[in-house]
């Protein structure tokens, strides 16, 4: 096709407080270059104006009679509520899906029971399962069993309707062969943009030789942040002006962060900041820690965009040895074995200890950020992969009946 | 073959009625004068205190044993309206799955031809920008019949 393509793009945007409004802010500047985009978020999203001044905007519903405008679909889906009203748009208009997530369970769960629509839970279970998952979503009503978050992805429907499926990881892709979906799979690394960055560190009032650990993001029972205070606290045996630095919102998280550091007697050596306001007071708390602390237990299959951060910011990262975090190359990184203290203790200590290691893998890490996760190059991946789909179906294609 | 056990309320039934006992003695000789002794003895309290008792509860044993009756007959109803229940729920829960199992076919079937709709709508659309561009081009090598003359 010689014309550009017409985009509708949906996806929570900025100031939505979410991983895949940031994705997209990125992400959009370089795909517009390439493309026509028309936004459409939620009926009652805020759009910041440096967004709505740039693009086209419009509520979801709009979509069903503009339709005909646009070559294709693109839902941007995630495991939030922040996906819902794009998810009914799938059901009915479906295109291409980039998956955030693998599982969609917390999603479906919160568009279902937590709406009293406990019959739509039942039949996305049965639509996944069989009759089988009806019986276990009979037992999750009946108090019999917790909801199967991690078992059941819940994301069959979904592929079922995408045209194509754009994922971040090969551990996603796998699964998703495995799966059989009936359409085109590709991956595309997650785009991160590098930000101007200015370190917090005097704000703190810690000794000028105190090594940072740091944890980012919205504070889940899955962060896996106990875990980390407790290797923390054994750190400081070793290497006492170490300091742990946690930024984000724990209150929604269901954790009692407050309780936790004081039972682990380090409240003296740890400082947690809450919600910060935007991305830019968050790149430069990543920019304040020497070591950031980047664990998901279990995963879902999603990408980190804190993890990517602390890659373009040049830190020393330890992740998680699986899922997506295990496709991240060793020398950029160290990788632990999932939920394994000691292993997360002795990676804390060599990062702690070694002033050189960390700046040579901070050094490398911005590097392979850069060049792997340049939007620009994302978003030629997205063009590429769209152009394939409409090519498999252009009239004139030996699978087009004709 | 075996024979079934006794039913308890027709052993009940039997001990219903309660019976007065004869006098009997084994003296030798004089046994029967005492007999006779202790019955006419007997004959003036039974009649006028303990007949009377053994006649109530009589009746009460009566009305005991049809009142247990009526209750045994009204749970062997239960009972057997619970056995066709039972299988009635059965029959239900077997319908109710393969109720289920259709819908999730027909909720099947609902995706793919959504997504066949899907797929139309795109050659559709790529269709008709196919044509728009061979119209802009024939518009750009053929100018329209009269239109010169029109302009002019």
């Amino acid at each position: 096709m010689s014309q550009r393509l017409r985009i509708a793009y949906f996806s929570p945007l900025p100031p939505a407080r979410t991983g895949i409004a940031d994705y997209s802010r990125e992400l959009l500047p370089c795909l517009a270059r390439l493309t026509d985009i028309t936004l459409f978020v939620d009926e009652s999203a805020d759009v910041s104006e440096a967004i709505s001044g740039e693009f086209p905007v419009h509520r979801t519903h709009a979509y069903a009679r503009m339709r005909w405008g646009f070559d294709i679909a693109l839902y941007q889906m995630g495991n939030s509520s922040y996906h819902g009203a794009m998810y009914d748009a799938l059901r009915h208009y479906p295109g291409l899906t980039v998956l955030h997530d693998y599982g969609l369970h917390h999603f479906i769960s919160d568009q279902t029971i937590a709406q009293n629509r406990f019959a739509a839970y039942v039949r996305e279970m049965g639509y996944a399962l069989g009759p089988a998952g009806i019986e276990l979503a009979c037992q999750v009503r009946d108090g019999q069993r917790q909801l199967p978050f991690f078992e059941a992805p819940l994301n069959d429907r979904l592929l079922q309707l995408s045209l194509g499926v754009l994922v971040h990881s090969d551990y996603v892709r796998q699964q998703l062969l495995a799966q059989k979906v009936p359409c085109p799979v590709e991956i595309v690394a997650a785009p991160i943009a590098s930000y101007p960055a200015v370190s917090r560190r005097a704000q703190l009032d810690w000794p000028a030789d105190a090594v940072i650990f740091g944890s980012f993001g919205q504070v889940w029972r899955e962060k896996q942040i106990e875990a980390a205070l407790r290797a923390f606290a054994r750190v400081r045996e070793v290497a006492p002006q170490a300091r742990y630095l946690i930024v984000g919102d724990w209150a929604a998280g269901g954790c009692d962060l407050p309780a936790l550091i004081a039972e682990s007697g380090i409240a003296d050596f740890v400082y947690c900041t809450g919600q910060v306001p935007d991305l830019a007071d968050f790149v430069s708390w990543i920019a304040t820690a020497d070591v950031v602390v980047n664990l998901r237990a279990p995963t879902v299959g999603e990408t980190s965009a804190t993890a990517l951060r602390a890659l373009v910011g040049s830190r020393s990262l330890i992740v998680y040895d699986h899922g997506w975090y295990a496709e991240l190359p060793d020398e950029i990184c160290l990788k632990v074995a999932p939920l394994d203290d000691e292993a997360l203790l002795a990676a804390m200590l060599k990062l702690g200890t070694d002033a050189a290691l960390r700046n040579t893998m901070g050094q490398r890490g911005r590097e392979y950020a850069t060049q792997v996760h340049a939007p620009q190059r994302a978003a030629q991946v997205y063009v590429d992969f769209i152009q394939r789909i409409l090519a498999n179906l252009s009239p004139g294609h030996p699978d087009v009946p004709s | 073959m075996t024979t079934p056990p006794p039913d308890p309320l027709d052993q009940l039934r039997a001990m219903v009625t309660l019976q007065e006992q004869g006098f009997r003695s084994q003296v030798p000789l004089i046994g029967p004068l005492i007999a006779r002794f202790r019955e006419l003895w007997n004959g003036v309290a039974t009649k006028w205190y303990v007949r009377p008792l053994i006649q109530q509860q009589n009746a009460i044993n009566q009305q005991q044993v049809a009142l247990l009756s009526a209750q045994v007959a009204g749970l062997r109803d239960v009972v057997s309206r619970l056995a066709v229940d039972e299988a009635r729920l059965h029959h239900q829960a077997v319908r109710q799955q393969d109720h289920d199992e259709w819908l999730i076919d027909l909720d099947h079937e609902q995706v793919s031809l959504t997504r066949s709709q899907a797929e139309f709508a795109v050659r559709l659309i790529q269709v008709e920008r196919l044509l728009l561009e061979i119209e802009q081009r024939l518009a750009r090598l053929e100018p329209i019949p009269g239109a010169d003359s029109e302009g002019s």
